[in-house]
């Protein structure tokens, strides 16, 4: 009994020691210093076409369209965020007239260089291959959709889809 | 117990008090002042220098960054404030770490989740793992690195029109932590 006393003890002893060089232990010294570096702000990147987000082009809009025959109007791509972005036309559907009409995009200084009819005062430049946007920066393009010789009679409703895509430019692959 | 006994214990008992008082006056003593010099401790602060100013680097290009606030990172960025410290380190076996305190780093929830920072201290264009007293009086530079990982990015950081999505480091906190007696080479 004694000794189990004596163990109790000792290991108290031991506990308490070890609790001493433990908190022993944190009181090295330190100090800190304050830098104030300022603020880090992330980027915005914000492509708009014809200067919203889904844009309803409304001037491709036609009815009683023959075989052969177009719809022509401009598009402006603009970069509305802060940091520089660079966008290509992704892709393009043609809902019930997939098989019977056909795009073409090219890039116009202005809109005044895509009529509605004619050719269009075209710029180099593939829409499908990625293009730099500075912040603010904007682009035209003059967009067609042509039907083909044999599309579907009294069709309505026929929706073409232009979807642009944009990414940003600092460390594109 | 019988008489003899007691009388025994008794005598015995006598005899040790005798024993015990002649001790405490017949033994010499002496004692002799030795001089063990002063203890004084060291010193561990850091300074900023000063000049040349802190600097942020952009380090995709190399070029210096002169208003952070205009500024405006992305993924993939990787960003570097540098800044000069005067260090005082006076300690015969001392040996300390600069970290950088993530409590003095505040901001949006997104943007600081995705982001990384590391500190690397160099003396003499040679980086340290730790401060010893061999860097006492020197200048040191901290170079703090803000890393914004690709893998870690969602468009939820990105800043709107609403809000702007920051990583506040005005209150940037160095801590110089003693780490432990210097270990020899």
């Amino acid at each position: 009994m004694v000794s189990a006393r004596h163990a109790v003890l000792t290991l108290g002893i031991v506990v308490v020691m070890a609790s001493v060089l433990v908190v022993g232990s944190g009181a090295s010294w330190r100090t800190e210093r304050q830098l104030g570096a300022g603020t880090l702000v992330a980027g915005r990147l914000d492509l708009k076409v014809g200067g919203v987000d889904a844009y309803s082009f409304t001037a491709l809009s036609g009815t009683n369209l023959a075989p052969g025959s177009y719809r022509q109007a401009p598009l402006v791509v603009s970069n509305a965020g802060d940091i520089a972005l660079r966008y290509r036309l992704a892709a393009v559907t043609f809902g019930t007239l997939t098989g019977s009409a056909s795009y073409t995009a090219t890039r116009v200084a202005a809109a005044a260089g895509c009529p509605t009819t004619g050719n269009p005062t075209a710029l180099a430049g593939s829409a499908t291959t990625f293009r730099t946007l500075v912040p603010a920066a904007v682009e035209t393009w003059c967009l067609r959709v042509t039907l083909g010789p044999n599309p579907p009679q009294a069709l309505s409703g026929a929706v073409v889809r232009f979807t642009y895509a944009g990414e940003q430019a600092r460390h594109a692959a | 117990m019988k008489k003899s006994t007691k009388g025994a214990i008794a005598a015995g008992a006598a005899a040790v008090l005798l024993v015990g008082g002649a001790g405490s006056l017949a033994f010499w003593s002496d004692s002799e002042g030795v001089d063990g010099g002063t203890i004084t401790s060291g010193r561990l602060t850091i300074t900023p220098a000063g000049t040349p100013a802190p600097t942020w680097t952009d380090e995709t290009t190399g070029t210096a960054i002169p208003d952070i606030g205009a500024f405006r990172i992305v993924p993939g960025d990787s960003l570097t404030y540098t800044a000069d410290f005067v260090v005082e380190a006076v300690g015969d076996n001392l040996a300390a770490t600069i970290e950088v305190d993530d409590d003095s780093i505040t901001g949006s929830p997104t943007l600081l989740a995705e982001t990384t920072q590391s500190v690397q201290v160099l003396d003499g264009g040679a980086a340290l793992t730790a401060i010893t007293e061999a860097q006492d009086g020197d200048t040191v530079t901290a170079e703090v690195t803000f890393t914004f990982p690709y893998a870690a990015a969602t468009n939820a950081s990105q800043s709107t029109t609403a809000a702007l999505q920051t990583v506040d480091l005005t209150g940037l906190t160095l801590d110089l932590n003693q780490s432990g007696p210097q270990t020899a080479p």
